[in-house]
């Protein structure tokens, strides 16, 4: 999503600075230790991967292409490396084909209108359920709606992370959503969020 | 069948919202986007579905500002890197 020019070490060559690591990577710690977090889900391994991150990232500085996203680069080196300290468990929800777009999530607002719940932005403070929804994301939904929604990456940079196809980044991103949809509506539910149907504005099925 | 995203030729519901996250997400190309704006311009419901869409998804990009960086965590990677350093730990597999 960015477009920011990365300092160029040296005119004649494609290898950064030593010198240059600190300044280069750093900024971009707390998103690193986000992103650990969301693939850890524990806090204490969280931190020991981010170490081990840098640490990777410092020893292979003279492999990172001057000009290119070190926040990228970092998140890469990231992710190998949790594969690399953990066991991946196969502890994950398959996406179908059925969150390919956002038909189904718009078919949930459609129902919500329905219900009287088509306000609750209005209505609701929704950040607590919003922050619970995500955290009760399973794999690898969390870690794709960190990588866009919450540390700005484009659907092609996450796929570069995570080393995927980009309709796996889309269908898991898109099934991510209409999960945290599906649990706001529920809490809006539950506190009681509701105008009679006859108030609430029409909003027809996905049909002109 | 969703029909294919063209400013020239007039879309249908279905493919506006089937293109609605990508559309928010300004995944789309100009004239993609054009064709969305174009159908959301006459269309109340497609204009319903895309303001709660864009206000679900504003309300998690909204807890960015949430990024605090963990005083202690920031020192001890840096004193990993320093003892790293010290120890001589050169070039090598990046991960």
């Amino acid at each position: 999503m960015s477009n920011t020019t990365w300092p160029m070490a040296d005119a004649t060559s494609i290898a950064p600075r030593e010198s240059d690591f600190e300044s280069l990577t750093l900024p971009h710690l707390a998103s690193v230790a986000r992103f650990a977090l969301s693939l850890t889900r524990d806090r204490a391994n969280a931190d020991d991967l981010v170490q081990e991150t840098f640490l990777r990232a410092m020893r292979g500085w003279h492999t990172f292409k001057a000009g290119s996203d070190p926040r990228r680069w970092l998140f890469a080196i990231c992710r190998n490396t949790f594969l690399r300290m953990r066991q991946e468990r196969h502890e994950l929800v398959e996406s179908s084909e059925e969150d390919a777009d956002a038909l189904p999530t718009v078919l949930g607002h459609v129902r919500a209108v329905e219900q009287g719940l088509g306000d609750l932005f209005e209505l609701l403070d929704v950040r607590p359920a919003i922050v619970a929804a995500i955290d009760r994301l399973p794999e690898p939904h969390h870690t794709i709606l960190v990588l866009v929604d919450l540390e700005g990456h484009s659907y092609e940079e996450a796929a570069a992370v995570l080393d995927v196809p980009l309709g796996t980044v889309r269908s898991r991103l898109y099934r991510a959503r209409r999960m945290i949809q599906d649990a706001l509506l529920a809490y809006a539910e539950d506190a009681g969020v509701k105008r009679r149907a006859s108030e609430a504005p029409a909003v027809d099925t996905v049909r002109c | 069948m969703p029909t294919r995203l063209t400013h020239s030729v007039p879309v249908d519901c279905e493919t506006v919202v089937r293109a609605l996250w990508a559309y928010i997400d300004r995944e789309l190309s100009d004239e993609e986007r054009a064709a969305v704006d174009a159908h959301m311009a006459e269309c109340d419901h497609c204009r319903a579905h895309n303001d709660f869409e864009r206000r679900l998804v504003q309300s998690i990009t909204a807890l960015r500002a949430d990024v605090r960086e963990p005083d202690e965590l920031r020192d001890r990677v840096l004193d990993a890197l320093r003892r790293a350093r010290t120890e001589g730990e050169g070039e090598g597999e990046v991960g």
